[in-house]
């Protein structure tokens, strides 16, 4: 009788997550076309400087930078719309869009179907949607233990464990998920390419042997910065050191 | 002769039926070979020879791995004769296994032993040895002269193949179904074994291609299912090898594949021979151009094409099935699906194939189109088109599906977590539309108000914890819980009666005794009009024990002496009053509920 409760109320619980789902869909529906992008890029960031944060925005502010040619401003306002609600399915199809059309697009490690999978569905669960389902978990599991500590000596302890287990394991799992997910977005190593060309080097200094040649729109990981140079990882593995003003930093 | 004689003469006779009757069920096994002396490039006879009463039951023997002998063929031969022993008839059956054996070196060669099984007997030949010779020292056996340059599959010494004439009399040919087709306009190529000539086994060695065209195997049968025909006004027996599909990718004359086949010739398969199709060449046309649409789809056939659209209903999200399914027979391998037209306001994922197709020429193709709407509202989608040329007709064909109306209703988090599973290859950048205003959306994680519920949360765990431990205990040992509970109601109502007991004060007795009749009146919920003297009354009309009302009793009336007799307060007594306090409370809370909650 018990279980039957707890597992309308978990039912009840997921048709409230429909219904923000729902809610997250038409926020991002997409409206008619504009075509001058200077002018709305200049209305987009002065949006950005009044501390307005938000995807759909960013999503914006990328596209208009693409269409002015600038791939890659483009790629950090879709990376930047991407960190804060990785489920935005625009942001992330227009980055692929745009890493598509780069000229280092050789450089990104082709995925395997279960890499692609676990990364969609990374993705899917947003740092709010991970919050709210942390915060549903916890009270369930909270339940269980009310639930086990008040329950007669007499009376069958193996169903409420059983739930505390599953929701326990859970819990555990989805709050794993979300300390992965707040370290992500408070990575300061993640950064992209601005400059329409840059070189490699062994050292932090042009001095240092050329290493390689990477184009704008390429994203990066910051290993370590000395000075005016940065010392990058490419997404094939390789390193080298850029001048730092090449680049721009994901997080703000 | 006296009877016992006559007796044992009648013994013996039966006596020696039955041993007679016995002799003649034996089964002889013999072996032998022919000749025992053999040149190098000769071979010998080996015979098995198993001779018994009519009926008897042999299978045929199998020969051991032999290290010095290949087998060339094996023939079997019967026969009887009849005897006739102590007056009764008998027919005796001689069976023979004969083997032809070509030697692998010269020398002394020993034919094994080999077991045979008569009617779930076994028995064993003796070895058999065989000298083999080198040419150069045997010399010819007359054998090999006669057998002058004849091939090795003709000769036949016992004379049981009769007519045996292989040469000539089998072929492979190839059969086209067309001999003029247009480029891309599929064909099948049959090739039959024609013999008239005992065939066991076949095998293809070779398939020789000559380029022009694309091909697959229409069908490959797993054993050869022999007709009779005529085939250039003879009357042979012919199966067929092999069918393939030949798609031409080139208009001219073409050279369709050959075939090469080894075949095992003769009932027991010991002749081999290599065979292969003869050439043929087909000629293949170029595709008019006349009337040639512009977005021809390369393919060529006889088609009917269908389109079907899996709902006109769906969720933002939700994938709508447009299906496109091409029957028939044609080029299905050489034509490439067609193109959904790019939609706005839908992601079109790449087509998924569905080909139930025998070698790619005919068959059912289904293409399946995923339409994944973005925006609720109500749309008009455009039936997809697909051009083939038929080669039946010398025309180009048009399919042309009809638009559709659909309408998309907002998603739900079902659509959306499907859409999550969905692999889209579709790389299309999104529409630039920006909104005036964007709302602030910020962090649940770094606010205030989510990490004040969570430790709310968790604290809900400790009073509920505390709560349950006192129920049980309550349980377990009532008489710990109302210690603990009196502890706590002292601190409640005595808690100034009891900072006065320690501090050895008169003011103890009349903070007690007020703080007691408050907790009195509380717990059974007596007026406060009431006097001391009614409370106790209202008490013992409530059905409390009367030693207890008794002790309540006693105790105030310790109270009235301390307070109002002159010498009755002694500050010794004050710490023993305070524990007599604490049995009596300890007392009422042991009370049953029913006469706490007793009538007012």
């Amino acid at each position: 009788m018990r279980s039957n409760k707890l597992l309308l109320l978990i039912v009840f619980i997921l048709i409230l997550t429909g219904l923000f789902a729902q809610q997250a869909l038409q926020d991002t529906l997409i409206v008619q076309p504009l075509s001058n992008y200077s002018a709305e890029q200049i209305k987009l960031l002065e949006q950005i400087e009044k501390g307005i944060v938000n995807s759909d925005l960013y999503n914006q502010l990328g596209l208009s930078y693409y269409h002015q040619g600038k791939p890659g401003l483009a790629v950090l306002w879709f990376l930047r719309a991407l960190r804060i609600n990785s489920s935005h399915g625009d942001a992330k199809n227009n980055l692929e869009y745009a890493i598509s059309q780069s000229p280092d697009r050789e450089l990104y490690p082709e995925s395997t179907f279960l890499s692609e999978l676990f990364l969609r569905i990374y993705d899917f669960f947003t740092l709010n949607a991970l919050a709210v389902i942390v915060l549903i978990l916890l009270i369930l599991t909270i339940i269980c233990l009310h639930w086990i500590i008040h329950l007669d000596q007499t009376q069958e302890r193996a169903v409420p464990v059983m739930w505390l287990i599953i929701i326990g394991f859970a819990f555990v799992s989805f709050v794993t998920l979300l300390s992965l997910k707040y370290r992500d977005f408070h990575s300061d190593s993640k950064a992209v390419i601005i400059a329409n060309m840059v070189d490699g080097y062994s050292g932090p200094g042009s001095e240092y042997g050329r290493l390689f040649t990477i184009h704008e729109a390429l994203m990066v990981q910051i290993s370590r910065v000395d000075r005016e140079w940065a010392l990058i990882t490419l997404p094939n593995g390789g390193a080298g050191w850029i001048p730092a003003s090449s680049l721009m930093k994901v997080r703000p | 002769m006296n009877w016992s004689k006559v007796k044992y003469l009648f013994v013996l006779i039966a006596l020696l039926a039955v041993v007679n009757s016995l002799c003649a069920q034996r089964v002889r096994v013999k072996a032998f070979a022919e000749p025992t002396t053999i040149g190098r490039d000769e071979h010998v006879t080996y015979t098995i020879e198993i001779s018994g009463e009519k009926g008897f039951k042999a299978a045929t023997p199998d020969l051991p791995k032999m290290e010095d002998f290949s087998l060339l063929n094996m023939m079997t031969s019967t026969s009887s004769s009849f005897s006739m022993v102590n007056g009764s008839y008998s027919e005796s059956v001689t069976k023979s296994y004969i083997y032809r054996l070509l030697p692998k070196r010269t020398g002394n060669l020993t034919i094994p032993e080999v077991t045979v099984n008569i009617g779930g007997q076994l028995y064993r030949t003796q070895p058999v040895e065989v000298r083999v010779l080198d040419l150069s020292q045997a010399g010819r056996s007359p054998s090999s002269q006669s057998r002058g340059n004849q091939s090795l599959y003709m000769f036949d010494p016992f004379g049981l193949d009769t007519g045996f004439e292989p040469i000539g009399e089998i072929d492979i040919v190839a059969s086209p179904d067309k001999r003029s087709v247009y480029v891309g306009e599929p064909l099948l190529v049959t090739y039959r074994l024609y013999t008239n000539q005992p065939v066991s086994a076949l095998e293809i060695r070779d398939e020789k291609d000559f380029g022009g065209y694309g091909k697959a195997i229409y069908s490959e049968p797993t054993r050869l299912n022999f007709e009779n025909t005529v085939y250039k006004g003879q009357r042979y027996k012919t199966a067929v090898i092999k069918v393939l599909a030949i798609s031409p990718n080139r208009a001219g004359e073409i050279e369709l594949p050959q075939l090469t086949a080894s075949i095992q010739l003769g009932s027991v398969g010991l002749y081999s021979k290599t065979l292969q199709s003869h050439s043929v060449k087909i000629k293949v046309n170029d595709l008019p151009i006349f009337n040639k649409p512009a977005d021809f789809s390369g393919a060529v056939g006889s088609f009917k094409v269908s389109d079907v659209m899996s709902k006109t209903t769906v969720r933002v999200g939700e994938a709508l099935e447009y299906k496109l399914s091409i029957s028939g027979s044609g080029n299905f391998n050489q034509f490439s699906n067609p193109v959904f037209s790019p939609q706005q306001d839908f992601r079109i994922a790449s087509p998924l194939t569905d080909n139930q197709l025998q070698a790619g020429v005919s068959g059912t193709r289904t293409i399946t189109y995923l339409l994944i709407p973005r925006t609720e509202g109500s749309y008009t989608l455009p039936g997809i088109n697909f051009n083939w040329f038929d080669p039946a007709s010398g025309t180009y064909q048009s399919f042309k599906g009809r638009a559709r109306q659909v309408e998309i209703k907002p998603g739900n988090v079902l659509t959306y977590i499907s859409n999550v599973f969905q692999r889209d290859n579709t790389r299309v950048l999104t529409t630039f539309a920006p909104a005036a205003a964007y709302k602030s959306k910020s962090l649940l994680i770094n606010s205030t108000f989510f990490w004040i519920i969570i430790i709310l949360i968790l604290l809900s765990l400790i009073p509920s914890w505390l709560y349950a431990n006192h129920k049980k205990l309550q349980e377990t040992d009532p008489e710990l819980a109302a210690q603990r509970s009196s502890g706590k109601i002292l601190k409640k109502y005595l808690k100034e009666a009891e900072a006065s007991a320690l501090a050895n004060s008169s003011d103890f007795y009349p903070k007690a005794e007020q703080g007691l009749m408050r907790y009195l009146r509380n717990k059974y919920h007596i007026s406060h009009r009431f006097s001391t003297r009614e409370i106790i009354y209202q008490l013992s009309v409530r059905g409390l024990e009367p030693s207890l009302v008794l002790s309540l009793e006693n105790w105030l009336k310790r109270c009235q002496e301390a307070r109002f007799m002159p010498g009755g307060f002694n500050a010794e007594a004050i710490q023993a009053d305070l524990e007599n306090l604490k049995l009596v409370i300890n007392a009422f809370i042991k009370q049953p509920d029913k006469i706490r909650k007793g009538v007012r």
